[in-house]
Order: structure tokens, then sequence, then C-alpha cells
């Protein structure tokens, strides 16, 4: 059976992450939507690394966080950046 | 009609995965552990490196990490080749894309030149540690590759053309393929392919590693930080394309 | 009915089959394309917290011998899940990159970015 402290710090980080993740879902602007995909990865890679994995959460920060928002923002900048319903 | 099928199927998908997630082994007690507890066991005297995580990526199944290296290759190669002639059609696109063609403020450009080089030093300090300490060649490129990110978006896409030339980044990504490749083949000579030749003999890099917990000897590693070093080069040069690439599209695709 | 010591202590694995859903969902559902490509991120980065929870040992730490605390010493977490994991996340960077290219190259043929636009084999 696992401690107290750390199935609280589980359930925290898990139900954040499930947040922001149908948060950027829900969103029609999407550059809006890229910000909280950026939030999702920077708390995934928070887990990472509770669950002692180190270099992981590494790679996540670096890749997800930082690499990933960045083409997506150019790849919005050349299309529309609002969500139209027709 | 549709729309509620299509809702009651996604509470179903949702309510299975539910029911299988709980059916899954007690989290924290794991069923097999024998070939993870040799890898944990022979690390320091067969490979010696610290660092189990990066000697099992770049030793025990270096093949996983020659797939890899392929697949980020072709990634890149598509990527440029799709993104190649490239024409806006409508007026309006093309005469606003014009009216980026400018640098951004003089805090920003000022903040992005003292800030490349502090990313950079510690994207080669990440890369050349990776047998010791958590890092490698995958997370060092990556962060290399965020800090010309940075010096790319910072400036107008004219001054960028002229500062970065694609040429350097291809031969890199190369040379950084062809090298990974080279340090796979020494090892033919004495057992197979992707042997650690390297480790536990008097070259560079080839110190014994003591056992147990140690302070870390930089010396060690095998063919490790070569390895390491060949791989950072390569990501870094193929996700700097991807940037470049896609910044430089308003002025009408790349000559080449 | 639901035993609930069971929940708090499988609740990662509980995450990653909501995360699962909630990507299959965007994927199937959602109309404009960089929200799809928003779906399949998050999908992948489902699979990959799957991956890491595989392999947690209650009460060990992590697989480095450079400084380790000295209760460390045959109590370690299973280094091979976390191998799998850095090849799949430089993968699932791969894919992005891609997809958004297709992305771009769909918006300048046919000016929008509905899925239901481009259907033809042949236009």
């Amino acid at each position: 059976m696992i401690s107290w402290d750390f199935a609280l710090i589980q359930i925290i980080l898990g139900v954040l992450m499930i947040l922001s993740a149908a948060i950027a879902v829900k969103l029609r602007d999407l550059l809006a939507a890229v910000i909280a995909m950026a939030g999702f990865s920077l708390l995934l890679s928070l887990e990472f690394y509770v669950l002692q994995a180190p270099d992981v959460a590494m790679a996540e920060a670096a890749i997800g966080a930082g690499l990933v928002t960045a083409i997506y923002a150019l790849a919005i900048k050349y299309t529309r950046r609002m969500e139209v319903e027709e | 009609m549709r729309k509620g099928v299509a809702i009651t199927i996604f509470f179903v998908f949702l309510a299975l995965m539910c029911y299988l997630a709980l059916q899954l082994h007690p989290f924290g007690e794991p069923p097999n552990k024998d070939m993870d507890q040799y890898f944990i066991d022979h690390a320091q005297e067969e490979v010696s490196a610290n660092n189990v995580v990066t000697s099992i990526v770049f030793d025990y199944r270096g093949f996983d990490t020659l797939g890899e290296a392929t697949v980020l290759f072709t990634a890149v190669a598509g990527t440029v080749a799709v993104l190649r002639s490239f024409r806006f059609k409508d007026k309006l696109a093309v005469k606003k894309l014009i009216l980026m063609d400018k640098d951004m403020s003089v805090i920003v450009r000022t903040i992005s030149n003292i800030l490349a080089p502090i990313i950079l030093t510690f994207g080669l300090y990440i890369i050349l540690h990776g047998h010791l300490t958590p890092g490698g060649g995958f997370q060092g490129g990556a962060v290399i590759a965020t800090g010309i990110a940075l010096l790319i978006v910072a400036n107008a896409p004219s001054k960028v053309k002229r500062m970065i030339s694609k040429d350097l980044l291809n031969a890199a990504e190369s040379l950084g393929a062809l090298g990974f490749l080279g340090m796979a083949f020494l090892g033919l000579f004495s057992a197979t392919f992707f042997f650690n030749a390297i480790a536990n003999s008097g070259f560079l890099f080839g110190d014994k590693t003591p056992l147990g917990i140690n302070y870390g000897n930089l010396n060690t590693g095998g063919t490790l930080p070569y390895m390491n070093i060949f791989v950072g080069i390569k990501v870094l040069a193929g996700l700097g394309a991807i940037v470049l690439v896609l910044y430089l599209l308003a002025k009408g695709g790349e000559e080449e | 009915m639901i035993n609930w010591e069971i929940v708090v202590q499988n609740f990662p694995f509980l995450v990653v089959g909501i995360l699962m859903a909630i990507g299959v969902y965007t994927v199937t559902m959602k109309r404009n394309l960089i929200k799809i490509v928003i779906g399949v991120e998050i999908i992948e980065s489902a699979v990959n917290l799957f991956l890491i929870t595989l392999g947690y040992v209650e009460g060990a730490y992590a697989p480095i011998y450079t400084m380790a605390p000295k209760a460390a010493e045959n109590n370690m977490v299973l280094p091979t899940p976390q191998a799998l994991t850095l090849t799949a996340i430089v993968i699932g960077l791969a894919v992005t990159a891609l997809m958004l290219a297709l992305a771009i190259n769909i918006y300048r043929h046919y000016g929008s970015l509905d899925v239901r636009v481009a259907r033809r084999l042949r236009e």
C-alpha cells in the first residue's frame, strides 16, 4: 500500500492534468488552446519527476513545453486563429 | 441522432477504459523484474557508466535508438519537402506576410542575445555528462534547438536568411547520423554490432567505474560519450531545420 | 459497489484511461485540423505516462548511481520503460511537426481548415 502523502500528490497532479487537457479541447481560440497544451506538458513533466524518472522529465520538458509549442504557434500564424463552426 | 450515438459510444469507451485501468496489477508492485534486475546489477561493470537508463538506450538496446534516429531524419526530410515550393493564393495573405518582415523590439533582441549563449552552454553540459547524471544526446540536443529557435524568432526573416545557412544544418545532421553509425560499427571487430569496445580499455573515456554508489568520473563510459555527442549534433540540426523552414515560409519557400 | 481503496491505489492508471478517452473524442468529433492534431498529442502523452507508471516500484529511487542516497543500493525503479518512453517522446515530436506541415499545405490548397472540405481523392 502506498503512503498517504504520495497518493495525495498523485491525485492533485492527475486532476490538474485532466482539467488542463479538457480546457485545451474546449477552447475555440486556437492560440489559447496551444498555451493550455504547454501547461499540460509542464504538469506531465512534473508527474514524471515524482515517479522517479528524471531523464524522461527532462526530455518532456525540453521537447513538449518548448519546441512543440513553438511549432504550433508558427503553424497557426499561417492559417486561421479562431475555430469557425460551419 | 448521429450526435447522440457518438456521445453514447464515447461514454461506453470511457467506462471500458476505467474498468480496465482498475484490473491491472496494483500500482507500485510490478510482477516481473528479472531483466531489469540484470541491467541494474551489471551496467557498471560492462558499460562502465553510472546512468543505467542511458546505458540501456545506447548499449543494451542500441537498435531501437538507430530506428529512432532514422524516424527523426525522415520526419525532417518530409517536412522540408512538403513545404518546398510554397505560394499563397490570395493577395491579402501575401500583403499581410510582407508587412510582417520586421524585427522584434530592442528589449526582446537584447535579452535573446544574452540568453542564447547561456542556453548553448547548458545544453552542451547536458550532452557531455550523459553517462553520469540524467541527460544524454536527445535531451541536450532539444535544449540547444530551443536556444536556436529563440534566436530565429527574435529577428526578421530576411536577416535570418542571411545569418543561418541551411547547408550547414544539413551537413551537421548527416555528420551526426554517420558518426553514430560509425561508433556502432566499431564493435564489429571484436564481438557484435553495437558492442561497447572502448569500455574498460585504456583509450579516451575508457576507465573502469567503481561498483556501487560513487561520485562519478568523467573519463568513463566507453562509446557512450561519443554516441551522445553525435546524436546531440543530429537532433539539434534536425529540429533547428524544422523551425527554420517553418519560419522562412513567408518569403516564398526556399530556393535551392 | 466500487472498492474505493483500489481507486486510490491505482489512480495513475485511471488518469491514463480518462486522458485516452479525451484524446479519442477530440480526434473523432472535432472538425478543425489543428484541434485534431492537439488530440493526437493528448493520446501520445497518455501512452507515455502509462509506460512510466508500469515501471514504478514503491519506495524506490531513480536508477542512477552518481551520488545516490544510501538507501538506494538495491532499491531502484525499473529502467527499461524509461528508455522506451525516451524514444516515444522524440517520435511524437517528429509526427506532430509533419502533421502540421501537411495542415498548412491543405489550408493553402483549399482555403479552409475544415475536415469535411478536403474529402475527395482528386480535386
